[in-house]
């Protein structure tokens, strides 16, 4: 038969295990009372060569200052947690474990290999402190009973063996109580399964496993009063107490009952429950088994807890790993709006979700929605479209991050901006129910990172899509050469006239790209390239161009009015034609006047002899570099354009495409604030020569 | 399994009913192809149907489950 030390030592190395600390009790002179537990490297170097010994001696030379567990700081940032243990003849003891270590502390000077010791966090403390408290509350029933010996026959490998295997060390202990030849006929635990509702997950005991599975509300009898108070209970001689009528189906009702209290950590209670059908009374050890029983089954449930969170989140990172593998090979929008929409709606089990986007095809908002919204729908569109200027920026003071919306309706959503840098793409939002403050963390920090996923998947899958668009341009420019090289010539020019006018006129960057475009298209019939890009503006930008060069009827209010006038005005063939037309637009037009002299000149002056050009090399590069306004890159396409090379010449030495060539043109022009070429030649010309 | 524990094999499921939206599945079907056993797909395809993302079709003798495409698309310009 185990003694009490014994026992205590048993408790130690299962604690140690499972904690990563060393557990060792001395006397209040500081002397080792049981072995040394645990396999904390750090604190067994403290020990053997750093003088711990000697320290917690000097501790307890002030020993009445230890009335409470406390954790003490023996080195830099290297913590013990020390509790009281007092036995029957009221003589102390001291439960000492050991080491934690803060983060940054430096310790390696200690250890010889890298080892995990616990780290401290300030917020973790009073959890570590508890744990100190249960282990001397369980020391201490050791020293009280030793002379009952109840608990000797407790078989703590076996319990400890269950925890170590992740199996059910509580239907263990409930098992070994049990099955025992003492008073205590069954025992059992209820979970909080809602806000006010206790579910019986675990009995153990032969005529107790009909309750499996049976309710309590908090309140009602005595595990309900047990969960209300959230206190430990012991009860005698209730077999004809109406509050005991919960235990009916048993058809034997207990005589007495010990009831204790779990708080878990996501904050929800666990009422443990035991108690014996034949004696009215327990005897004082069965009153210590039930609630070492207890203590230790709270302590594997922390455990369990523990284990389980580290596991969801786990499998939350390998869903979301899923997940952007498959936006990743998923080229569709459309069907990447619908993952959003699915994903979200099943995470946070809410009455609906949706999701607000733009499409930038044919630039209109589309919503898409799952489930069931109660209230009404265009309404929360149209705040969502006024908090976000129609979904040009973030909601505010929101900025990007997801936050709980309440709408009018007093419906709760969790609403997350669908963004790429700082553009905002939609919104998805996603319908609440009364969710625990927990899940709601969970939930925000999972919705965050969806959002995430999908607002850059939803601007790669747009930006292929313009890149393919760019690539099918050219592809067809390109064959104007081969069959046409003056058109070719002539569409060119009209390109990167077009380019000019739609930046000085800062329309929108789609806007722009489309009539350059369609300028670079305009060999073809709008009826080809309508069928070529279906999805796109430049068929209906040559349209209502060619009916502005065929003088017919083209009102100003057509959607592609504008674009069609600069399009017909830089597809001209002379400048008669084009100054004849009708105006639609007279700040376009003054904008096209005032090149087009400019742009005939350049034709002339474009090209630089080939001598002059090295010799001018080093002295180009050093006049551009004066350009401070300049991005690098622009820098040395302005150099190359000062060389006089053309756009794909530039392209070919610099790796780019000619269309990205021609956007860094713009943009150099606009910084210079020059119409074209010559101009912005001449510009570097000057700083060469000053 | 809760929703939480489950949540890799919800979304798995998702996707199979997402990348063939007109096709549909039986539970042993489902299970062949997600190597997953019945019992664990059966509490997913309640929770599915109830959230409304995939539908039972009421074919004789054995239950099948189809995508649902989200009961609302609208258009809305976005031009003041």
């Amino acid at each position: 038969m185990a003694t009490a030390i014994e026992l205590i030592e048993k408790f130690q190395q299962t604690f140690a295990s499972q904690y990563g600390l060393t557990f060792f009790l001395t006397d209040e002179k500081g002397e080792m009372v049981t072995s040394v537990e645990g396999n904390n490297r750090l604190c067994m170097v403290m020990l053997e060569q750093e003088g711990l010994l000697e320290e917690i001696e000097g501790i307890l030379k002030n020993n009445e200052r230890i009335s409470r567990s406390l954790i003490y700081e023996v080195g830099s940032g290297i913590h013990v947690m020390v509790s009281p243990v007092t036995d029957e003849q009221g003589a102390t003891y001291y439960l000492w474990a050991g080491v934690l270590v803060e983060q940054d502390a430096e310790v390696q000077g200690y250890l010889k290999t890298a080892e995990t010791i616990p780290v401290l966090h300030e917020a973790d403390r009073k959890e570590w402190i508890d744990l100190i408290d249960r282990m001397a509350e369980l020391a201490s029933l050791c020293m009280r009973n030793e002379a009952h010996t109840p608990l000797a026959g407790f078989c703590m490998e076996k319990f400890r063996k269950y925890m170590q295997e992740h199996k059910d060390a509580s239907a263990e202990m409930f098992s070994q109580v049990t099955g025992k030849d003492g008073e205590i006929d069954f025992m059992g635990i209820a979970e909080q399964t809602g806000e006010d509702t206790y579910t019986v997950t675990k009995i153990m005991g032969e005529e107790a496993e009909v309750l499996k599975g049976r309710k309590f509300l908090v309140g009602e009898g005595f595990l309900g009063r047990a969960a209300l108070m959230e206190e430990r209970s012991y009860w005698e001689d209730i077999g004809h107490d109406r509050r005991a009528k919960f235990f009916s189906p048993m058809h034997t009702r207990p005589k007495f009952l010990f009831i204790d209290v779990i708080k878990m950590a996501d904050g929800s209670i666990s009422v443990i429950f035991g108690g014996s059908l034949s004696k009215k009374k327990a005897g004082p050890s069965t009153r210590t088994i039930m609630q070492m029983a207890s203590i230790l089954v709270e302590s594997s449930m922390m455990v369990e807890g523990l284990r389980h969170e580290n596991t969801q989140q786990l499998s939350r990172l390998t869903s979301l790993v899923e997940l952007s593998g498959l936006m990743a090979s998923t080229p569709d929008p459309r069907r990447m709006v619908l993952i959003l929409l699915d994903i979200s709606i099943n995470l946070v089990e809410g009455p609906f979700s949706l999701i607000l986007i733009k499409d930038e095809k044919d630039g209109k908002g589309k919503l898409f929605t799952r489930g069931t919204y109660s209230g009404d729908v265009n309404q929360y569109v149209r705040s969502v479209m006024d908090r976000t200027g129609r979904l040009t920026r973030f909601p505010e003071s929101t900025s990007s991050e997801p936050h709980i919306q309440v709408l009018p309706d007093g419906e709760r959503v969790i609403e997350c901006p669908l963004s790429y840098g700082s553009d905002l793409m939609g919104i998805l939002s996603v319908g609440i129910n009364d969710t625990k403050e927990i899940d709601m963390v969970e939930h925000i920090a999972f919705l965050q990172t969806l959002s995430i996923i999908g607002g850059v998947s939803l601007q790669l899958a747009g930006h292929k899509d313009i890149c393919v668009a760019a690539e099918k341009t050219e592809a067809l420019h390109l064959a104007v050469a081969e069959m046409d090289p003056a058109a070719y010539e002539q569409s060119k020019e009209s390109a990167e006239l077009a380019a000019v006018i739609t930046t000085r006129l800062e329309l929108p960057e789609k806007t722009a790209r489309y009539i350059v475009r369609a300028c670079q298209l305009s060999y073809y019939s709008p009826a080809f390239i309508r069928k070529m890009f279906p999805e796109r503006d430049m068929g209906a930008i040559m349209e209502a161009g060619s009916a502005i060069a065929a003088h017919e009827s083209v009102s100003e209010t057509h959607p592609h009015s504008t674009a069609g006038y600069i399009y017909a005005l830089c597809t001209a063939e002379d400048m008669e034609t084009a100054e004849n037309l009708r105006c639609i637009d007279s700040q376009v037009r003054e904008t096209f006047l005032s090149l087009t002299k400019n742009t005939q000149i350049s034709e002339v002056v474009f090209d630089l002899p080939g001598d002059r050009e090295t010799d001018d090399r080093a002295a180009i590069a050093d006049a551009v570099s004066s350009l401070d306004d300049l991005s690098p890159r622009e820098r040395e396409v302005l150099t190359l354009l000062s060389k006089g090379k053309n756009n794909q010449e530039i392209a070919e030495t610099l790796y780019i495409s000619s269309h990205t060539v021609k956007n860094h043109v713009t943009k150099i022009f606009h910084k210079l604030n020059v119409s074209d070429r010559v101009s912005a030649i001449s510009k570097v010309y000057s700083y060469l020569h000053k | 399994m809760n929703n939480r524990t489950c949540l890799p094999l919800q979304m798995e499921c998702i996707m199979l009913f997402q990348s063939d939206p007109m096709s549909s599945h039986s539970l042993e079907e489902l299970s062949n192809k997600l190597d997953q056993p019945a019992e664990d797909l059966e509490s997913i395809m309640e929770m599915l149907e109830k959230q409304g993302i995939i539908e039972q079709l009421h074919a004789s003798g054995q239950k099948r489950y189809r995508y649902h495409e989200p009961e609302a698309t609208s258009e809305f310009e976005m031009n003041p």
